[in-house]
């Protein structure tokens, strides 16, 4: 992964963890506390360090919490800022940045770093406010603690796709692989979710609670052995999302669902019988303070262009490759970040 | 909480990084609960601005700031002069 991609996946995942934690409280803004609270949940060397250390999501919010207590008693005043306890991310859109908190990503990026969650964990460590040394004061441990488990911690074992530190494929990439030969779109990442692989499970599998995940789906009816979704209409901070009459409509199979940690999803439209078919498969693994998830979200061709368009499908094609793999990779965290938003 | 000890502890400059990381704390709370009480204010089917009024900004700013974060399940009141 090339430095450019890697200072961007790990901005954006890490921006989209930090806006969410910073929803559930209020109107504040992202502030270092949030990035503190998103590295704890990320996948990848930093998340792992941080997990290791024994601090898990729900320890670091009352951590936090804790610090805002105490430091208004300090200026006598008995109150908790109050929180919905839910992520208000979609309905509220984009957040605003304190600009240390955001700093500290543009920091990481910066010459001879990284730009990893590793180099955005070092510059959360080495920040001056005191804020993050207070926090893991509360969690029992010190910067240099954190620091030293981070030199400690290999690079990930296997990540697929955009969006993790060093992207070697492993053996989701090499499914990814075989996705790609047989004429799909497809793109595979992994994410840490800070749930145990049942609750993963329960989650994933049960096609009922897919527009927990999918933001493309509003609605799941029955119908027989397989079940149908309604396109998504109203977007959850009420803007209307305009969807193609034909996409409307999408019949959804469970084509596996092995032993609690693997299930594949085969979403096609009924309405457009030559339009390509949306395939999701997730597998589940346990890990420390949680379980790593991985999405390998896939576009599968039903039918090829025709006519002219197939004379020069092969060159539109590769000038569109970097933007169609991107904008498939955004896909593939949507659905990853919806699983973990779900469950957190 | 009485006003003389809020001003006793606040006027207590012996640690003034703690009094500083104790003041950002006070602005994060005072964020918090300004949200909460626009939406309350514009469940209770308060304008825009007297909203502004009671918080003693300009409606525009209010609206700015707070128009995309609240609850989308309130009804948004519309200008009517």
């Amino acid at each position: 992964m090339s430095k450019f991609t890697q200072v961007a996946s790990t901005g954006l995942t890490l921006s989209i963890a930090a806006g969410e934690e910073a929803s559930r409280i209020g109107d504040g803004k992202v502030d270092v506390e949030h990035v503190f609270l998103a590295l704890v949940i990320s996948e990848g060397r930093a998340g792992r360090a941080l997990r290791d250390l024994g601090i898990t999501l729900d320890r670091a919010r009352t951590a936090v919490t804790d610090m805002h207590r105490d430091q208004l008693a300090s200026l006598g005043i008995t109150a908790e800022i109050p929180s919905e306890g839910r992520i208000r991310f979609l309905e509220q859109g984009g957040r605003d940045w304190n600009e240390r908190a955001l700093k500290l990503l543009t920091e990481a990026g910066g010459p001879r770093k990284a730009g990893d969650t590793a180099a955005v964990l070092r510059e959360t460590l080495s920040e001056p406010s005191g804020v993050v040394e207070d926090i893991l004061a509360r969690l029992g441990t010190t910067p240099e603690k954190v620091r030293a488990r981070l030199d400690a911690t290999t690079p990930a074992v296997a990540n697929g796709g955009a969006g993790n530190d060093d992207g070697e494929p492993g053996a989701h990439g090499q499914r990814k692989r075989r996705l790609m030969g047989s004429h799909t779109l497809a793109r595979a990442l992994t994410v840490f979710v800070p749930a145990a692989p049942d609750d993963v499970w329960a989650l994933v599998s049960d096609a009922m609670r897919i527009p927990e995940w999918d933001l493309g789906i509003g609605t799941i009816t029955r119908d027989g052995s397989v079940w149908e979704g309604r396109a998504r209409t109203i977007a959850h901070d009420g803007r209307r999302v305009k969807v193609k009459p034909a996409l409307r409509r999408q019949t959804i199979e469970r084509i596996a669902a092995d032993a609690r940690h693997h299930v594949e999803w085969l979403m096609s439209y009924p309405d457009a019988p030559r339009g390509n078919r949306r395939s999701i498969i997730v597998d589940i693994a346990p890990a420390t303070g949680g379980s790593d998830v991985t999405v390998q979200f896939a576009w599968v061709k039903v039918s090829g262009p025709t006519g002219f368009r197939k004379l020069v499908a092969p060159l539109t094609r590769m000038l569109a490759r970097p933007f169609v793999r991107f904008v498939v990779w955004t896909q593939a965290l949507s659905l990853a970040n919806g699983i973990s938003r779900a469950l957190r | 909480m009485e006003s003389t000890r809020v001003a006793q502890a606040a006027a207590d400059t012996t640690d003034p990084r703690a009094g500083l990381r104790a003041v950002a704390s006070l602005r994060t709370l005072a964020d918090a609960l300004e949200l909460r009480q626009v939406e309350a204010a514009l469940r209770a089917g308060m304008s825009w601005q007297q909203i502004a009024d009671a918080l003693g900004v300009t409606r525009q700013a209010v609206h700015k700031k707070y128009a995309k974060k609240i609850d989308p399940s309130i009804e948004v009141p519309r200008r009517t002069s």
